[in-house]
């Protein structure tokens, strides 16, 4: 095991603060992809903040369009994007590509299948973690909300380690969260946001691709780095 | 207004199967392969990741994209037209909005105005859906509140300075006030609901004494319940030898021309509807409406239909 302080030239607070940063941003994205928005989320969401200049284009260019989006919503804006999360995610049809289906089986089988190896792999990675999913969770569990979530969790649990002073243990979740960067979430997002510019009508969904690409690159290079790959 | 990093917590979908995670051991994803107390994926069958084929996105057959360029091309008339013929039982709350927009009209009024024109009714249909099926189809167009169109504002976020750092910041946006077109002015102006009348009961002649019967039934003292009508209707021969139609049928037809109206508890026939009773009704016999009638006695179940 390695020493995760030592690899990297930033304090312990500053590595939690990092940290708490990027399990917020995972946990917006799981939120966003997990269901609609509601007209709560989207009065939260429109008295957020976006930085304008993150070092990611994609990123940047996804923070402006749902920066725009929401300075034109109205009455039917939560409508709208309902409409549109079906659009993107759900689709019309059952042939496996009328939609950005947001579950990792569908772009790891040749069939464009559902509960195919990607999900037995990624439950068998929740399970050894200790996590399960809730009753009220209906779909697979390789889907895109639950995997950002499970990075999420990652990092929560890496930050707990790090305030105890449990290095090792720090370093050896940061590795988690890169193997599950490299052969999950980061391998098939890119897929997965290319379909979601494609489908989606508002740019709301296409900022959020735009962002969950950008993101998801922007943080594999920040665990390497932690990890002075 | 808060950082983007900074968004508070959300619902978890996980449950822990520990007790807490504090107490969460530490256990390496890392040495998953060699005993992780679960079973294994088969991953023989494994591809690489795929990306899917842009081709083939199937199309529904028959569809209007109201979305296409080339649906916007259609003539305003000829689209608003064919919204009315397939929401027609929606045609009342859709000439409604209409007429309501002939002059600005505020989102939120407009909400309240058709809330008010389906009081006694549920739809699926928010009132900014209706409103944005007739701009879609050019009937209603969407200005700001000094008149302009509201496609000339374009949202643009703020840029802030904070800590530093540009950020943007949604502004907010002027609110929507709808206006009539000028084709939906005409398709206003068109709305004949005397005229479908006559033309339903001459394409429908044979039953004119059951659109009597319904129009006179509901022209009593309160009007006539969906029940009362069912006793009157669905056991005449006219109708039920063989079985042709129940009286929703009736009550529809007549509800679309603005003949009758549901008041909450009963349907109660319009000033149109006493006026069609009256110049285009006259002479047909209304049938078993005196031994039938708004009568207690009749039964609440008829046909097997329970009302």
């Amino acid at each position: 095991m390695g020493d995760i302080e030592a690899t990297v030239e930033v304090s312990v607070e500053e590595l939690i603060e990092a940290n708490r940063k990027r399990a917020d941003t995972y946990g917006l994205l799981s939120r966003l992809f997990r269901c609609e928005i509601t007209p709560e989320l989207l009065d939260e969401l429109h008295g957020l903040r976006y930085r304008v200049s993150t070092g990611n284009t994609l990123m940047d260019e996804g923070h402006c369009q749902i920066a725009t989006y929401l300075s034109g919503i109205w009455a039917n804006t939560v409508t709208e994007l309902a409409a549109d999360y079906m659009r993107v995610f759900f689709g019309h049809g059952y042939d496996g590509h009328a939609a950005a289906y947001p579950f990792e089986s569908v772009y790891a089988s040749e069939k464009r299948l559902l509960m195919q190896d990607a999900r037995d792999e990624v439950l068998a990675l929740y399970r050894a973690a200790g996590l399960a999913k809730r009753d009220s969770w209906k779909e697979g569990e390789d889907h895109m909300a639950l995997e950002l979530e499970y990075m999420q969790i990652l990092v929560l649990r890496t930050i707990d380690a790090l305030q105890a002073g449990r290095q090792d243990e720090a370093y050896s979740l940061v590795k988690c969260q890169q193997s599950f960067m490299e052969d999950h979430i980061g391998a098939w997002a890119p897929l997965l946001c290319e379909q979601m510019r494609t489908f989606a009508k508002t740019d709301f969904y296409r900022g959020l691709a735009n962002v969950t690409e950008g993101f998801l690159e922007t943080d594999g290079r920040l665990i390497d780095e932690l990890l002075g790959a | 207004m808060t950082d983007f990093n900074n968004m508070s917590q959300f619902d978890f979908s996980f449950d822990s199967l520990s007790e807490e995670w504090d107490r969460y051991d530490g256990e390496s994803m890392d040495d998953i392969g060699v005993d992780p107390g679960v079973f294994l994926p088969n991953i023989e069958g494994r591809t690489e990741f795929l990306a899917p084929d842009a081709e083939r996105v199937p199309k529904i057959p028959n569809a209007i994209d109201r979305d296409a360029p080339a649906y916007a091309e259609r003539p305003a008339n000829e689209r608003i037209r064919e919204l009315l013929a397939h929401m027609a039982p929606h045609r009342r709350i859709l000439l409604g909005v209409l007429s309501v927009a002939v002059d600005p009209c505020s989102d939120a009024v407009m909400a309240e105005k058709v809330e008010g024109l389906r009081s006694h009714k549920f739809s699926v249909y928010s009132p900014s859906n209706i409103c944005m099926m007739l701009e879609s189809a050019g009937a209603l167009e969407r200005v700001t509140e000094s008149g302009l169109p509201y496609a000339q504002h374009k949202p643009v976020p703020r840029i802030v300075v904070w800590n530093g750092e540009e950020y943007y910041e949604p502004s907010d946006a002027p609110e929507v006030y709808w206006r009539t077109t000028e084709a939906g002015v005409q398709i206003l102006a068109e709305d004949d609901p005397a005229g479908r009348m006559v033309r339903q009961l001459e394409r429908e002649s044979e039953f004119k004494s059951i659109y009597k019967r319904v129009l006179l039934m509901a022209s009593e003292e309160g009007g006539a319940t969906m029940a009362q009508l069912s006793a009157a209707v669905d056991g005449d021969p006219l109708v039920s030898n063989p079985r042709r139609f129940f009286v929703q049928h009736f009550v529809e037809a007549v509800e679309r021309c603005s003949c009758v109206a549901w008041q909450g508890d009963a349907w109660k026939t319009t000033e149109l509807g006493s006026r069609i009773l009256q110049e285009n009704l006259c002479d047909v016999d209304g049938g078993m409406l005196e031994e039938m009638g708004a009568s207690d006695r009749i039964p609440t179940e008829t046909q097997g239909i329970n009302w």
